[in-house]
């Protein structure tokens, strides 16, 4: 037996994957009937629900998309949840905040200084994309402790911009 | 005089591109596409007769450069020019150049740009027509202290606007003297960065209005007529996202009379070809002028179901010094349409843009559905331009008919690849004040929450999960038996049966 931990918008489900090929959803037995239709979509049959999944692998997530809502469901196998646990226990506590870039980018102000106490809600920097400008604000109060971009930058997604202490 | 066109050069890309060449094509007029690096494998440059690449991605390079269309256009043996919609549409110098290389410029007069395109000299020029504005300062301002007179005398809120600007860019709403400051300074950098044009104007804020338009078409011959109006009120960042035709607020009466004004406002300005007179209409239906888009509009398929006429077949037989086919009293209007625009950006996060390529795509189909798109599977959204992936349009009997078939259209259009605002599409057509009718330009902000968006009912998430548990668990037997092999969502191992294991 396989037993995964699935989450899907803050819920979590556990899937019990039998050796007998039977399947229980949070305790529940569900007959299911899976197949691949092509690259990315799967087709599922379940108590004669007909349900189109596309599914596309991300980083940490498989996204899917059925009945027009796109969602991120994260899965974590039993044995990687205990390694997490024992993980978890050793590493310290750290209360660094570290600032990305939310999108592809240009640096049109800094509105901060290494150095500086920042209240929650407060503007840090100010990106441009696709000639919007986007205020990035801090989520909690801090101070500055290092600052990675220049007025006139372009960064990309993801991009170290600042980091709060 | 008929000076026939046998070659378009489509200076755009993206869907407009697309939707300028079906229409070239229907006419039998061979089209030219022009590309960016970045647009080599675009559907405008697979789906044109000849494409020219026209340089770098950013649209500065190559989109806005006047000169390298132009040129293209001339080496090519173009007759004419469409700008569509954006870049050098509303360019009232380029449009002149257009015409004096020998070309046709596809749209209304340099002079009739430019009259509009100053967005406080087209409000003179209309309300000397006869045509009711917005109470606003004469003229653009630069000095602040003129912007707190204003407010003094008319009372907050208060809205700084690009004067050459549209699309939502350098537009600043100001509730408080204690922010004026902040945003007059932010909408002139917007306005510079956006527009090469720092100009700023003032207008009183109404609270709550709707954004009501109407499509005019005038030929060379002072014919104009309007083809009704377009509801544009749901918008997020001041920016349209879904119209319809016809408003729930316009009756025939209105229709009439708000027709004739759009009619005397292009008239003002004596336009030529498409364009759109774009107002605002408070709570008891006073309507204002406030700008006149001089150019095919995005939301323009709308106006195309119900009337059943193709303005940009209209476009290409003006220019070609056609008359009008048809007049104001042939003009009919059948059932209701609503355009959703697709953009790839997230709903969730406040609307940001999402950058990536089309992984899959599976569009929307069947009877009362159309679809004006411009990208494919394989294409980027990039940060370069705007992320407009697709226009949905549903056409029915009535507005309720309309609104089912959109919502049936939204589920069942697969995309991936990039965030999409499918589920803020679904938010707005399935909310109480929406399908009333009852909305104005602030809808989004009194009603969308990202919380309320549908998340996935229990029997879909136990879907979701067998799914995403069953990939996971071939994923670890994959590295068990094949070690490391890398894993997608396995194009290489599709097979149909790969879960016939499970029941």
């Amino acid at each position: 037996m396989s037993l995964y931990y699935v989450t899907i918008g803050g819920n979590e489900h556990t899937v019990e994957l039998r050796t007998d090929g039977s399947i229980l959803v949070d305790g529940n037995k569900t007959p299911v009937s899976a197949q691949q239709v092509d690259i990315r979509t799967f087709s599922v049959l379940s108590d004669g629900l007909s349900t189109r999944v596309v599914v596309e692998k991300d980083e940490a997530a498989y996204r899917m998309l059925l009945h027009g809502k796109q969602i991120d469901a994260h899965v974590e196998s039993e044995r990687m949840r205990l390694l997490k646990k024992f993980a978890t226990a050793s590493e310290s506590e750290h209360s660094r905040t570290i600032i990305h870039a939310p999108m592809p980018a240009l640096v049109v102000k800094v509105e901060v200084n290494v150095g500086d106490d920042v209240s929650q809600g407060q503007g840090l920097v100010v990106l441009e994309a696709m000639k919007m400008e986007n205020e990035i604000k801090a989520h909690r109060p801090g101070k500055v402790i290092e600052i990675r971009v220049t007025k006139g930058k372009a960064v990309e997604k993801g991009e170290l911009l600042m980091v709060l202490e | 005089m008929i000076r026939k066109i046998n070659k378009v050069l489509i200076a755009n890309r993206g869907e407009i591109a697309v939707r300028i060449i079906r229409a070239c094509r229907e006419m039998e007029i061979a089209a030219v596409a022009v590309y960016s690096e970045a647009d080599r494998n675009s559907p405008h440059v697979l789906s044109a007769d000849e494409a020219y690449c026209i340089g770098p991605p950013p649209s500065r390079e190559s989109y806005l450069v006047m000169e390298k269309i132009i040129d293209t256009a001339r080496r090519c043996g173009a007759d004419a020019i469409h700008p569509g919609y954006g870049f050098l549409s509303e360019n009232a110098e380029f449009a002149q150049k257009v015409i004096d290389a020998g070309l046709i410029f596809i749209g209304p007069k340099p002079e009739s740009i430019r009259a509009m395109g100053d967005k406080t000299e087209a409000r003179k020029l209309v309300r000397s027509a006869g045509v009711p504005t917005v109470p606003g300062t004469p003229d653009a301002v630069s000095d602040e202290s003129v912007v707190r007179d204003f407010a003094r005398q008319h009372g907050f809120p208060i809205l700084i606007k690009a004067a050459a600007g549209g699309g939502g860019k350098g537009m600043r709403i100001v509730r408080s003297s204690d922010e004026l400051s902040t945003s007059f300074s932010a909408a002139q950098s917007e306005a510079r960065s956006a527009f090469g044009d720092g100009r700023v104007y003032v207008e009183k804020y109404l609270d709550n209005p709707r954004h009501i338009e109407f499509q005019i078409l005038a030929d060379k011959y002072g014919n104009i007529v309007h083809l009704g109006e377009r509801e544009c009120s749901i918008q997020r960042r001041h920016q349209k996202v879904i119209e319809e035709t016809p408003s729930v607020i316009v009756d025939d009466a209105m229709r009439r009379q708000m027709g004739e004004m759009a009619v005397a406002a292009a008239r003002a300005c004596s336009y030529e070809n498409a364009g759109t007179i774009e107002c605002l209409v408070d709570k008891e239906k006073n309507y204002y002028f406030l700008e006149m888009n001089t150019r095919l509009q995005v939301e323009h398929p709308i106006t195309e179901m119900r009337t059943g006429r193709d303005i940009v077949h209209e476009q290409i037989r003006i220019a070609m010094g056609g008359k009008l086919s048809f007049t104001q009293e042939e003009v009919t209007f059948r059932g209701h349409a609503i355009e959703c625009r697709i953009y790839a950006e997230d709903p969730v996060n406040n609307f940001l843009p999402s950058t990536g390529t089309i992984t899959h795509l599976k569009p929307s189909q069947g009877f009362g559905i159309r679809e004006d798109r411009g990208v494919e599977v394989g294409g980027a959204i990039s940060v370069y331009y705007d992320p407009i992936i697709s226009k949905l349009v549903a056409h029915g009997e009535t507005r309720n008919e309309a609104i089912a078939k959109m919502k049936r259209a939204l589920r069942e259009y697969e995309i991936m690849g990039v965030r999409v605002n499918i589920p803020f599409n679904l938010f707005v057509l399935n909310h109480p004040k929406f399908v009333e009718g009852d909305f104005d330009t602030h809808f989004v902000n009194n009603y969308y929450r990202p919380e309320l968006l549908d998340g996935l009912n229990p029997s879909e998430q136990t879907v979701a999960a067998v799914v995403a548990a069953l990939l996971e668990h071939d994923f670890l037997e994959d590295i068990t038996t094949a070690a490391g092999e890398n894993h997608t969502v396995s194009p290489g191992k599709w097979k149909a049966s790969r879960f016939e294991h499970w029941r």
